[in-house]
């Protein structure tokens, strides 16, 4: 049954794919639909692109393993939504074209801006892209009893046919498809979970608090040994990197105008807000009443089958059976598809329309050249991801993603909002920052015990902090004012007048 | 102040107490309020009913300008 619906929803996406292709001639089309997706759709679309396997899967086992602390992973969305609303939704609309680079290039000098833009765009897109690689191969691995290397492959594979093909529109349609079906899942899966209880929270937190152990930490804080620094670290690096996540940005191009964009983010912020709620009150702890020491769901070494990722399928298959254990894997798996193909989007937009186009070209592609050039970007890409997925097998996917929205904490977060509501910056200090904070947190990320330790096989980390955006956007501000401030030259005098255009009133 | 920092600052208000609640006051935000409730999952549920709410008051704001 797991696998039939499997290739129902590939099945499924592929056609909406080929039929949104007919409707992609121009690169407006390609990037951004043409600017025609309405407010309410492209809010299920944001909310289909931000709620990745790190949401469903990635924080389900953090709430399994780690109990109470979850908490910072589930409460960054709505920071980060409150800072696109009502800071950035207007700005977004009115001053961008088809990536967040063209808002900054307005008042800043474009070349610098877009080739950081490029780096941090990309870097921030692959190990994101990644993540979601990782979760899909345990995914498959786990259904189909295939190779995780063969997992990633064929996930890889249609991410790339996804893009390649339809372009926004299809990126637009996956997203809201799963949109959809995730919200209708997680609504299902929370009332059998219930059910099981005969509907009493008390039942189920009291089964749930026997199998957590005595350290009560379930509902308490303390499970993942967070101090002070790092529980800060976590939360500014998840809140900040979200509201600079180039995927989620671009999103706000695809709308016709100012009220549309803030509506999409508002629908997208309840319907996360509603996924949250389910997975913190009742998917999570379900998962450790019903799944926790269920021989049913151990390999020969007392672990989780598929790893603590796969709980929440896990629970599925304890209240509904095999048949509801093949509909959520399926929606695992259309949600980690639809964020694929947003993110590669976003990568390959970076690559011809910032880079190629704007940077190499000085403007001068025709369009059919610019989505010719993003096909081929995007075959390119899907190898190196799946290479990525390959070596990062065996991290926690939300542990993994805090780490990737560091990079967009510490450099898109920075320049967008500096450029919007800061008269003094000037090109060099944006480009000052924007290295520090990048270089910081991809340095400190790779020295940390994530990279160092589990992937390089050190013994002790470089950088002992598991969370490194405190610092790295810390740095990335600093500089960045700093730099601005200390600027003499001409061309800062002109940056500074230019704050005049980033007006939307 | 103009109304859209306030509402962010509401909003990240709540999160960074939700965040630093975590290592530095475990034992106050697992204090019970009902059933299994406590003030830690209190204050994030008011999180994320508030948050929605504050943004479809702006979006009402807005439109009637």
């Amino acid at each position: 049954m797991g696998i039939f619906l499997f290739f129902v929803i590939i099945i499924g996406t592929l056609g909406l794919t080929f039929i949104a292709s007919k409707k992609t001639s121009s690169a407006d089309d390609f990037f951004v639909a043409d600017g025609k997706i309405g407010g309410v759709s492209n809010g299920f679309a944001i909310a289909g692109d931000f709620m990745s396997a790190a949401t469903l899967l990635g924080i389900t086992a953090i709430l399994f393993g780690a109990g109470y602390d979850a908490v910072i992973y589930l409460g960054a969305p709505l920071g980060a939504f409150a800072i696109l609303i009502f800071l950035m939704s207007d700005k977004l609309k009115a001053l961008g074209k088809y990536s967040f680079t063209d808002i900054i290039c307005i008042r800043l000098q474009p070349k610098p801006i877009r080739i950081l833009a490029v780096v941090s765009t990309l870097s921030f897109s692959l190990m994101y892209l990644m993540v979601q690689i990782v979760g899909a191969g345990a995914l498959i691995e786990v259904l189909f009893g295939i190779s995780y290397t063969w997992s990633v492959v064929i996930v890889t594979s249609l991410m790339v046919l996804y893009v390649a093909v339809g372009g926004m529109l299809a990126t637009t349609w996956v997203q809201i498809t799963k949109a959809v079906l995730l919200l209708i899942g997680v609504t299902v899966l929370s009332l059998l979970t219930l059910l099981n209880f005969d509907f009493s929270f008390s039942s189920m937190y009291a089964e749930a608090q026997a199998n957590h152990g005595s350290d009560g930490l379930l509902t308490r804080a303390g499970g993942l040994g967070l101090s002070t620094l790092s529980a800060l670290s976590l939360g500014i690096g998840l809140c900040l990197g979200l509201a600079g996540s180039p995927h989620l940005l671009m999103r706000f191009f695809t709308v016709k105008d100012k009220a549309s964009a803030r509506m999409s983010a508002g629908v997208a912020l309840s319907a996360i807000a509603y996924v949250n709620v389910l997975i913190f009150f009742v998917i999570g702890i379900g998962a450790v009443a019903l799944v926790k020491g269920n021989p049913l769901y151990l390999d020969s070494g007392g672990a989780i089958i598929g790893g603590s990722n796969m709980v929440a399928v896990h629970l599925a298959d304890a209240v509904g059976g095999e048949i509801f254990f093949g509909i959520m894997a399926a929606i695992a798996f259309a949600t980690i598809l639809a964020v694929v193909a947003g993110l590669m989007l976003t990568s390959v937009t970076a690559l011809t329309h910032d880079l190629y186009t704007n940077v190499l070209m000085k403007g001068e592609v025709d369009q059919q050249k610019q989505i010719r050039l993003s096909k081929i970007a995007a075959v390119g890409l899907g190898v190196i991801v799946a290479l990525l997925g390959i070596a990062f097998e065996k991290q926690n996917i939300a542990y993994l993603v805090s780490l990737t929205l560091a990079i967009g904490a510490s450099t898109n977060f920075p320049l967008l909002i500096l450029s919007m509501y800061w008269k003094g910056l000037t090109t060099r200090g944006a480009v000052s920052g924007g290295i520090a904070g990048l270089v910081l947190a991809i340095g400190l990320m790779v020295l940390g015990p994530a990279v160092w330790v589990d992937v390089l096989g050190n013994d002790q980390a470089v950088f002992p902090e598991a969370y490194p955006a405190l610092y790295s956007v810390t740095a990335a501000f600093l500089t960045m004012v700093v730099v601005s401030v200390l600027d003499r030259s001409k061309e800062a005098d002109e940056d500074r007048d230019k704050f005049k255009l980033m007006s939307t009133n | 102040m103009q109304r859209q920092w306030f509402y962010t600052g509401i909003v990240l208000f709540l999160f960074f107490v939700l965040v630093l609640g975590v290592p530095l006051f475990p034992e106050f935000f697992a204090t019970g309020i009902f059933g299994p409730m406590n003030l830690g999952m209190l204050l994030f549920l008011v999180l994320h009913l508030l948050t929605p709410l504050l943004a479809f008051r702006y979006l009402k704001q807005r439109q009637g300008e």
